[in-house]
């Protein structure tokens, strides 16, 4: 060990080192402490919005991209767009959608969302989000792991690793998908050991959770009995290897996943008012619904990361066919979380992070066309923050003119891990993993907490 | 004592105050430079050329004992926002740092010659000297072989004594278990009890090494550090339906005993040796193994992400030093600048992975036998239509360029100005189409045509063989002409014969691909000597290889010994087995790795070894029994053969000073890697399907091949390797696994299909061997799954489990899934 703090490896690696050897789930040997920490927020919930919603006919209105209908972008406009595919510079497209004001704070919100408009004062927008790459899968690696290879840990993985859980009886990091695609490395663990990686869990739940058919649970208790004897003798005859302690205990907290994680996933008991909250007695709100429910309830039993990801938002074609419903799937959910977890007094110390991969073009893609949709744009798109000691009611950051590109207080995928571990009281300096020797932090080599963002 | 307590106490004081603190570089001086000054000041591109990385150039610009006076501590301490060092951006000096500076220059800049080598090339650093074969320390009764007497010297010096020899049947369970990933059958396990002879244990060491179960294992290990997958990764993660050759290239490898300095050739240049030859051009799946964004149209970014991806591959795997950072800057602490890297990628960029056409006759001729006759033809008209289309789309986007840019975008790649680059990058952009946009282009009046023709294509290719292939890397500019297959993808990338053939390195300013620097040699880093011009022009990778397997190569051999302990033991002789560089850790056993180098590279030692089975032997030699060099299997002999290999996993005595093993005290059991925890099941359940190579299996529970042969999906990676931490990405080179110990696990081995069926076969063999005594098939379980009988208090526990079950339908088959699930089960001990 001496040796190791002599190479110049600090304590907090120390740490992960000897988490490396094999500790389980829950908060044994993090590097951070989550009691030391000041921040507000304690949890995290990510919603993802696969594909790219727009910026322009959601949350960054722009009455100039009306008016420039069909025409090119504007000289002095598009001498400031990054040359990056697909960013075609004629036939802008007015947003089909109005904007309101909402609130005491009168944050604009497009049409799209009254229910989350409902809730603009607990929400900060950040209009100046931006990265260069327009293509799917590696824009979401950006923005949720910081590269765009894919190949370092997820901010959610992060976060685990940092903080642990507040619960063993659970992941600690649960991930949910409505529909079937994902990208698993939006919540993989890279570098980091793979019990930090988001579990994948359906509507049964945590994987594996489930008895196999035709095992009582009587003859399962005695399995476990017989496994924890044998495993206790063949430790006996090892001391010293902790090794075989945590896998000991990992069939104990097996043992009590099995019983906790179907009571977390089961919505039976939550009243019709909750679930109407969530549109669960509606049919195109029901599925995300269900999934944003879950999340409170995990939350409430410690869960650290709660990612859920709505894909499907790659307006191409249509805008408006796609966009709407869309919006209409997530817009009730995503509102009855926020006051959910308000009204029960969790909001405080749940961050909640809503946004896409990038944003689309505020030209069309199919300029003419009776149904026209918008391409992906890297450049200039809207991500919000609420909860978690986050200052509602305000918007951060401009695009230009027409919303094509960030301009105003422009903010990388690093900044938005940045201030997101700030949230949780993690100066990201203070955060990091020796791999391959090196010493790598969450924002890789750069990013800075957005000032302002929180109250 | 309580007298002279304080006493004690005011002498130490007095001490601290008086000795004016000394400054230790190390602890206090190098993280200031290093933090704060080495973005600039420091290798052969210094800012100013102001070094502060050797110690003569510190010297020179400081007067020692005047630390306030020198410049180093006034801009570091200055005010002056013009001349404050680090300047605007920088993060500046605390004042403290400022004094410790100051101090550090009154005392005489001490200095580490470890951490920062003399000359500034940090040749001094151990791993950059040239092996030389220590002398063997004198051998002790314990011994066994030259590893051993290293051994013991170390635990002679820490005052330390191994740990006994392990039992029988436990070291034949470590034995098979590490050299085949299989646990020993109970037969072998009985034969080998019975096997009174003096070298029964060697000679089953032979003829493990000998079964093509070995070449799975090892092969596996080596997949690792390769980053092999059979998908492309990225975003859409396209199967590359015959990469498995290269795995299967691998596993005869090390079944062969191929010399590890003919592996690393055939793996970097094996489309360039002559005379031509399959097996060399599947070799190079290695460089071909890298990851490959076919749906991104940036064509600059793609292909410089796969170069990158090759060189730090390559940079990983045989020197064993982290070039990742270089691509950017200069790495800080080894010295591989940032020019180095890419004159180091220089070596691989007349080449990319591509599928190729393989020249086995009998493929080719099951191929074309199965080749209806106008298949060709119908293919050229279904291409011809799509090529007019790309014309059509082509001509419609030059008119959109501006003059600068089509002069730019027409100019050869190797041609453009650094601005010209710039603009020609942007302009590809507009020339990438997929496949639904090209046909798309294709006039209205011969679409249906079109349609018609693309319909038979496919109907014809449904049916047809694909011919003899390999997804393998290929340069057009070397000796041979390989026939390259079209790419899967939205946007692959072309293959290009005469953009490769003229292919040249050029630095990148902070890595990004739109940005060209000046160009570079191709080479070496500068720290290893020279680079050997002419043949780097006529065969750039042989000529790397070559380099890398020379006798006075510092790395390669050590890389590769390391390597191999690591996976014997869990842990290298260097822990930072994928860095060797000025950061790595230093070698636990420094002349013992470098003996086993020695070793490897000229076998001295015989090794107990000689039963005829395993490994080719010295051709040249007089003694027939001496192994050739390079022989990865005469190292492995060596060391499993070795009394500090056959060392029981108890110490109690060394255990508290020696926790780690760090001294190799016993044996450290481990937990079986992913790959074994999966075969070891099947294995013991009878159903392990010994079939060998060929394509990847698509689902893990709907087979029992072993794991090696299951599909490596870089985005859907196997549940088992996901759960016990497999390089389930296979992002990047993986020198060291780690071990997670998950309720998620846990759940997996009590819940999942998979190891349920298993004890479901298993207990079928028990009531074969047992039928239906209930003793006789606990024995039987026990034997069967973990090679030995109960104790007695395992029986109790058992008698226990049969009466708390009483009445269940399935208690025999919980049995065996419950013993299939225990730590010792699932442990390399």
């Amino acid at each position: 060990m001496l040796a190791r703090c002599g190479l110049g490896v600090g304590s907090l690696a120390l740490t992960a080192l000897l988490a490396d050897e094999g500790r389980l789930c829950g908060r044994d040997n993090t590097p951070l402490d989550p009691k030391k920490l000041t921040g507000k927020a304690k949890s995290l919930i990510l919603l993802f919005m696969g594909g790219g919603p727009s910026q322009v006919d959601t949350f960054d209105p722009k009455p100039l991209l009306s008016k420039l209908n069909g025409q090119s972008v504007p000289e002095e406009i598009a001498r400031g767009i990054p040359k990056v595919a697909r960013a075609p510079l004629t036939g802008l497209l007015g947003s089909p959608y109005t904007f309101k004001k909402y609130g005491q704070s009168g944050l604009p919100v497009s049409d799209l969302f009254p229910h989350v408009g409902a809730c603009a004062d607990d929400i900060c927008v950040i209009r100046s989000c931006r990265h260069d790459s327009p293509i799917h899968a590696p824009a979401e690696y950006i923005a949720t792991t910081g590269s765009a290879i894919g190949d370092r840990p997820s901010v959610g993985a992060w976060l685990h690793y940092g903080l642990g859980s507040e619960t063993r009886d659970l992941p600690g990091y649960v991930v949910m998908k409505a529909g079937d695609t994902g990208r698993p490395a939006a919540w993989s663990n890279g570098f980091l050991p793979a019990r930090h990686q988001g579990i994948v869990c359906g509507a049964a739940g945590v994987p594996n959770v489930a008895m196999p058919a035709g095992v009582s649970s009587r003859a399962r208790a005695a399995q476990l009995d017989l496994l924890g004897e044998l495993n206790r003798r063949h430790a006996a005859g090892h001391p010293g290897d902790t090794g075989l302690d945590a896998r000991v205990r990992s069939f104990e907290l097996a043992a009590r996943m099995q019983i906790a994680a179907p009571e977390a996933f089961d919505l039976a008991r939550e009243l019709p008012a909750t679930k109407q909250l969530y549109g669960l007695d509606d049919e195109d709100t029901a599925e995300f619904g269900g999934l944003c429910l879950i999340a409170r309830r995990l939350v409430e039993r410690g869960v650290r990361i709660v990612q859920l990801r709505h894909g499907g938002w790659d307006a191409h074609e249509s805008l408006k066919k796609n966009h709407t419903p869309q919006a209409r799937q997530t817009d009730k959910p995503i509102a009855g979380l926020l006051q959910d977890l308000k009204r029960t007094e969790l909001l405080d110390s749940t961050l909640v992070v809503w946004g896409g991969e990038f944003g689309r073009t505020p030209t069309a893609e199919n300029p003419g066309s009776p149904s026209p949709g918008r391409n992906h744009s890297p450049s200039g798109y809207s991500v919000w923050f609420a909860g978690g000691g986050v200052k509602g009611g305000q918007a951060i950051g401009a695009t230009d003119e027409v919303g094509y590109a960030a301009v105003e207080r422009p903010v990388s995928p690093h900044d938005l891990h940045a201030t997101l571990l700030h949230a949780f009281g993690i100066d990201q300096h203070a955060l990091y993993y020796v791999h391959d020797n090196r010493k790598e932090l969450v924002t890789v080599n750069g990013g800075e907490v957005i000032a302002g963002v929180f109250k | 004592m309580r007298i002279t307590y304080p006493v004690a106490v005011v002498f130490l004081a007095a001490e601290v105050a008086s000795a004016a603190e000394p400054v230790d570089f190390r602890t206090d001086i190098y993280p200031i430079l290093h933090d704060h000054c080495f973005r600039c000041h420091q290798g052969a591109d210094a800012k100013s050329g102001v070094r502060l990385d050797i110690r003569t150039e510190v010297l020179a610009r400081v007067k020692v004992g005047h630390g306030g006076e020198s410049l180093l501590v006034k801009l570091t301490g200055g005010d002056d926002p013009d001349r404050v060092m680090p300047p605007r951006g920088g993060r500046r000096l605390t004042a403290k740092q400022v004094a410790l500076l100051s101090e550090w220059i009154d005392q005489g800049v001490k200095w580490d010659d470890q951490l920062l080598p003399p000359d500034g090339k940090r040749a001094g650093h151990w791993a950059f000297r040239a092996v030389k074969r220590p002398e063997v320390p004198k051998r002790s009764e314990w011994a066994r072989n030259p590893i051993d007497a290293f051994v013991a010297a170390r635990h002679r010096a820490q005052g330390l004594a191994s740990a006994p020899e392990a039992d029988r049947r436990t070291l034949l369970r470590r034995l098979s278990l590490d050299l085949t990933g299989l646990p020993p059958a109970a037969e072998e396990i009985d034969s080998f009890l019975a096997d009174t002879r003096p070298d029964a244990y060697e000679r089953r060491v032979d003829q493990l090494l000998a079964s093509p179960a070995y070449g799975e294992r090892w092969g596996r290990h080596w997949l690792d550090i390769a980053r092999y997958a059979d998908s492309e990764g990225y975003e859409n993660d396209y199967v590359r339906p015959y990469a498995w050759r290269y795995r299967d290239y691998v596993i005869r490898s090390f079944n062969d005993d191929k010399p590890f300095d003919r592996f690393v050739l055939e793996q970097l240049a094996g489309d360039e040796l002559t005379p031509y030859s399959d097996e060399h051009l599947i070799a190079t799946g290695f460089l071909a193994a890298a990851r490959l964004s076919s749906n991104e149209e940036d064509k600059a970014r793609q292909l410089n992400d796969m170069y990158v991806d090759i060189a730090n591959a390559t940079g990983s795997a045989f020197l064993g030093l982290t070039f990742n950072c270089a691509q950017c800057h200069a790495h800080k602490f080894d010295p591989i600048t940032h020019h180095d890297y890419y004159r180091f990628q220089g070596f691989f960029l007349k080449g990319m992975p591509y599928g190729l056409a393989l020249r086995d006759t009998t493929g080719i001729k099951a191929y074309e036998d199965a080749r209806p006759p106008e298949y060709e033809e119908v293919r050229l008209r279904v291409r011809a239509y799509l090529d007019a289309a790309r014309g059509k789309l082509n001509a419609a986007a030059r008119a959109t360029l501006s003059p600068n840019q089509l002069a730019a975008y027409d100019t050869p790649p190797d041609r453009r100005t650094p601005e010209q680059h710039g603009l020609a990058v942007e302009a590809d952009l507009k020339f990438q189409y997929s496949m639904a946009q090209l046909e798309k282009a294709i006039p209205a009046a011969d679409k249906p045509t079109y349609a018609d023709l693309k319909k038979k294509v496919v109907a014809i290719e449904r049916k047809l063989p694909d011919p003899p292939q390999t997804w393998g890397f290929y340069s057009p500019a070397g000796p041979h002409r390989v026939h390259v297959l079209p790419m899967d993808g939205f946007y692959p990338p072309a293959f290009d014969r005469l953009t490769l053939t003229r292919a040249r390195a050029f630095l990148l300013p902070a890595g990004d691909p739109r940005r060209r620097g000046p160009a570079v040699e191709v080479g070496w880093p500068a720290v290893f000597g020279p680079t050997a011009k002419d043949a780097v022009a006529e065969r750039p990778r042989t000529t790397l290889a070559k380099w890398l397997t020379d006798p006075t190569h510092p790395l390669t051999a050590r890389v590769w010994v390391n390597r191999i302990w690591h996976y014997h033991f869990g842990r290298g002789i260097v822990e930072t087995g994928g860095d060797f560089g000025v950061r790595g850790s230093p070698p636990s056993h420094p002349e013992l790795l470098d003996w086993l180098a020695a070793e490897l590279m000229t076998p001295t030692s015989r090794a107990g070894g000689g039963h005829g089975a395993g490994g080719p032997k010295n051709k040249t030699g007089d003694d027939p029994h001496l192994s050739q060099p390079w022989s990865t299997k005469h190292l492995q002999r060596l060391i499993v053969t070795s009394a500090t290999y056959r060392q029981a996993a108890r110490n109690d005595a060394a255990q508290k000073r020696d926790p780690d093993n760090r001294w190799l005290t016993r044996w450290k059991p481990r937990r079986l890697e992913a790959e074994a925890v999966r075969d070891a099941m099947l294995a013991v359940s009878g159903e392990l399907d010994r079939a060998g190579g060929g394509k990847p299996e698509g689902d893990e529970n709907k087979n029992t091949r072993r794991a090696v042969y299951q599909i490596q999906k870089r985005q859907k990676p196997s549940a088992v390797q996901v759960i016990f931490d497999g390089p389930a990405g296979a992002t990047e080179s993986c020198p060291v696994r780690t071990t997670s110990e998950t309720p998620l696990a846990a759940l997996f081995l009590l819940n999942n299909d998979f190891p349920l069926a298993r004890a479901k076969a298993l207990a079928v063999r028990v009531r074969t061997g047992a039928g239906d005594d209930r003793a006789k098939q606990i024995d039987t379980a026990f034997r069967l799954a973990l090679g030995r009988l109960p104790t007695v208090g395992q029986r109790k526990a058992v008698d226990d489990y049969f009466r708390k079950t009483e009445g269940e339908a399935d208690q025999l088959i919980l049995l065996c899934h419950t013993i299939l699930c225990t730590t010792e089960f699932l442990a390399l001990e």
